[in-house]
């Protein structure tokens, strides 16, 4: 029967192809000499690229193999699966809190192999059990300079909270994080005291604002694209987003007062297949000089302390960690987020659907 | 157009009561055969994961109601989810009166006219759904295309308020959505017999009754077809509700997602899931009441 025949063909044909995709879909086989990367892409990963990977390579021999984005689901996943692929992987403190609390999903990190001079010069918040300070961001204000004149610029989050002296449509994180450290700064806590948060006070100063905000931002580029154009005139962002606008001569400022920092780490994936070339690559960007390099092509602060006599004032001055701008600042406490954000995250969302 | 080649290629009703008549224990083992990959594909890729999906929403590390009691007892969740629903019936309406009489139009079109309209409409297939829904903030933004033409034409003083708000997000999704109705609609009606509506006109009925009592009836497995496949998607939808919508517009798919990849609680996510996997079959189950759901597979009127 040639149909018979026909259909038998084409069922072997079809059990092969499945075969075939599960062969080439297989762990692919470790190699010597490589190591994978996973930061957030983008202008960050061209300036590390710039600055230590390709001279890492060229010294080493040591192929670094870049993904993105990296998010702690996918380490979990990696984790529970067996199969781990990733072996750095960019992530702030809160991540790491997260993911060690859920189980142990991340490598310690063996200090002592780490080049002891570079590790002597870092900041002491750069030093984590699970990971080693990557460079240092903030959550600050930044607003329209063409809707608010000079002399009449808002400087602080009282004055973001004030809509009668800056109205206009602003824009904050779809997060509880962050936002509530700016309520309470806006409802007079000062700096110093502000952990632990106070969550009752935080959300009612958040309602005042709440007929303002037009927008909640989820991904770090969707702020400046607002600012952009001009869809909102003031709001919360990352800090390293607003110099590629002011590039494009889009008016923008940032106000670095009562800004919110924060460091990513590098953190390497529990039973990473290339443990060793990644604490390699990990101390390689430690050092001052290539960090020096990195600040100069995008603005995100060094954490070796001997970098920022290296770069220039001009460029310093639009860094997170340049002196004058970190006194103005309030380091993030991933510590008491760390117990707090799934309550809290629970909380954010039940308010943001409360109608004005 | 192969696309239409392909709907049109759906066997009709009485093609399908001879193939039924056929002898058929000789025919069973072929078919099983042919069945048996795309079954294995279905278990090993969509019934094992949901059931580990199931099995993770009540059990771990030990068996547990916590997630399902946290999800009644605080009161954001159900809100969500009823916000989800609403939603996606209301895009599921819109679909419907928009895309019912484009569906219309083209099944009384000639071949030559609908491969040429068809593209019209499958076009927007191959562009991502994220790529979509950028470009509608680029339309509706406060110095977006509408509201600059407004402006121009004088015949707005502020910008309107189209972007980051319910409207957005409805816009965007029926836009998306809108084939997945059109072509089971279109699919359905090009099988309806036209004589019938002429034996109607020759009995004295206007136009108008022609359409309702005769027409109408007939296309209804393709205006359930096509609004179901609008509605379960309509349900899980995340991007463009999160670029378009408004502080408020908060879907359950969000929320699933804040669980898997920022708290990384995948046991309530899977609860949330869960959740709204029932409430999606419990809505089918529901229309099963309504109409009879299995004029849908072709079966005899």
């Amino acid at each position: 029967m040639a149909v018979r025949r026909l259909i038998g063909w084409w069922f072997s044909g079809a059990m092969g192809a499945l075969a075939l995709v599960g062969i080439l879909s297989g762990p692919a086989l470790a190699q010597k000499g490589e190591v994978v990367i996973v930061t957030y892409g983008g202008t960050a990963a061209d300036a590390l690229r710039e600055a230590h990977w390709k001279p890492f390579t060229a010294e080493t021999g040591i192929v670094v193999r870049e993904e993105t984005p990296p998010t702690p689901a996918k380490v979990k996943a990696m984790v529970e699966s067996g199969n781990v692929v990733w072996d750095i992987v960019e992530m702030d403190l809160n991540w790491i809190i997260s993911l060690q609390k859920a189980g142990n999903y991340l490598e310690k990190i063996p200090v002592n192999q780490l080049p002891p001079k570079y590790v002597a010069a870092l900041d002491r918040e750069a030093i984590n059990e699970y990971g080693i300070g990557a460079f240092y961001w903030a959550w600050v204000m930044a607003y329209r300079t063409d809707v608010f004149k000079a002399g009449n610029r808002p400087k602080s989050w009282a004055d973001f909270w004030d809509v009668k002296r800056f109205p206009g449509p602003r824009t904050l994180q779809d997060s509880p994080g962050s936002n509530m450290e700016f309520a309470l700064l806006a409802a007079g806590k000062k700096s110093d005291g502000l952990y632990p948060l106070d969550p009752d006070q935080a959300f009612k100063k958040l309602d005042e604002i709440r007929p303002s905000i037009k927008k909640y931002w989820d991904t770090g580029a969707l702020a400046p694209q607002l600012l952009a154009d001009k869809e909102v005139f003031l709001g919360s962002v990352y800090s390293g987003r607003i110099k590629h606008l002011q590039d494009q001569g889009i008016p923008v400022e940032i106000e670095w007062n009562q800004g919110l920092l924060n460091l990513d780490y590098w953190t390497i994936v529990k039973g990473a297949k290339n443990f060793n070339n990644a604490i390699k690559l990990i101390g390689y960007m430690l050092d001052p000089a290539r960090q020096a390099k990195f600040a100069k092509l995008i603005p995100y602060g060094p954490v070796n302390k001997e970098a920022l006599p290296l770069i220039s004032p001009e460029v310093a001055r639009q860094l997170p960690s340049y002196a004058e701008n970190k006194k103005r600042m309030i380091l993030y406490n991933s510590e008491w987020w760390g117990p707090h954000r799934e309550e809290l995250n629970e909380r954010w969302q039940q308010w943001k659907l409360k109608t004005k | 157009m192969t696309v239409k080649g392909e709907l049109a290629a759906h066997p009709t009703n009485r093609e399908g009561h001879r193939e039924r008549a056929r002898p058929r224990r000789k025919r069973w083992s072929l078919e099983t055969l042919i069945l048996v990959p795309i079954l294995a594909y279905l278990a090993v890729f969509y019934v094992y994961p949901l059931a580990r999906i199931l099995l993770l929403s009540v059990y771990g590390p030990r068996l547990t109601f916590d997630h399902f009691l946290r999800m009644v007892t605080v009161p954001v969740y159900t809100q969500v989810l009823m916000r989800s629903f609403r939603i996606a019936l209301l895009v599921t309406v819109l679909s419907l009166v928009l895309g019912y009489p484009v569906a219309y139009l083209l099944s009384n079109l000639k071949p030559r006219q609908v491969a040429l309209l068809m593209p019209v409409i499958l076009v927007p297939f191959t562009i991502s759904v994220l790529v979509r829904s950028y470009a509608w903030m680029a339309i509706l933004g406060r110095q977006g295309l509408v509201n600059t033409l407004l402006g121009w034409l004088g015949l707005t003083q502020q910008p309107l308020e189209i972007l980051y708000n319910e409207f957005g997000v409805l816009l965007g999704m029926v836009h998306i959505l809108l084939p997945f109705f059109i072509l089971p609609a279109y699919s359905v009606m090009i099988r309806i017999d036209r004589d019938l509506l002429k034996a109607a006109y020759i009995m004295g009925a206007t136009p108008a009754r022609g359409f309702l009592e005769v027409f109408l009836p007939l296309s209804l497995p393709g205006i359930i077809g096509g609004g179901l496949l609008v509605f379960i998607q309509a349900l899980g939808f995340f991007v463009t509700p999160a670029l378009l919508g408004g502080p408020q517009d908060t879907m359950i798919s969000m929320l699933i997602e804040l669980q898997i990849s920022q708290l990384l609680n995948w046991g309530f996510a899977a609860a949330l899931s869960s959740v709204l996997l029932i409430a999606t079959l419990g809505g089918f189950m529901l229309l099963t009441r309504i109409v009879r759901v299995s004029i849908l597979w072709g079966e005899a009127r």
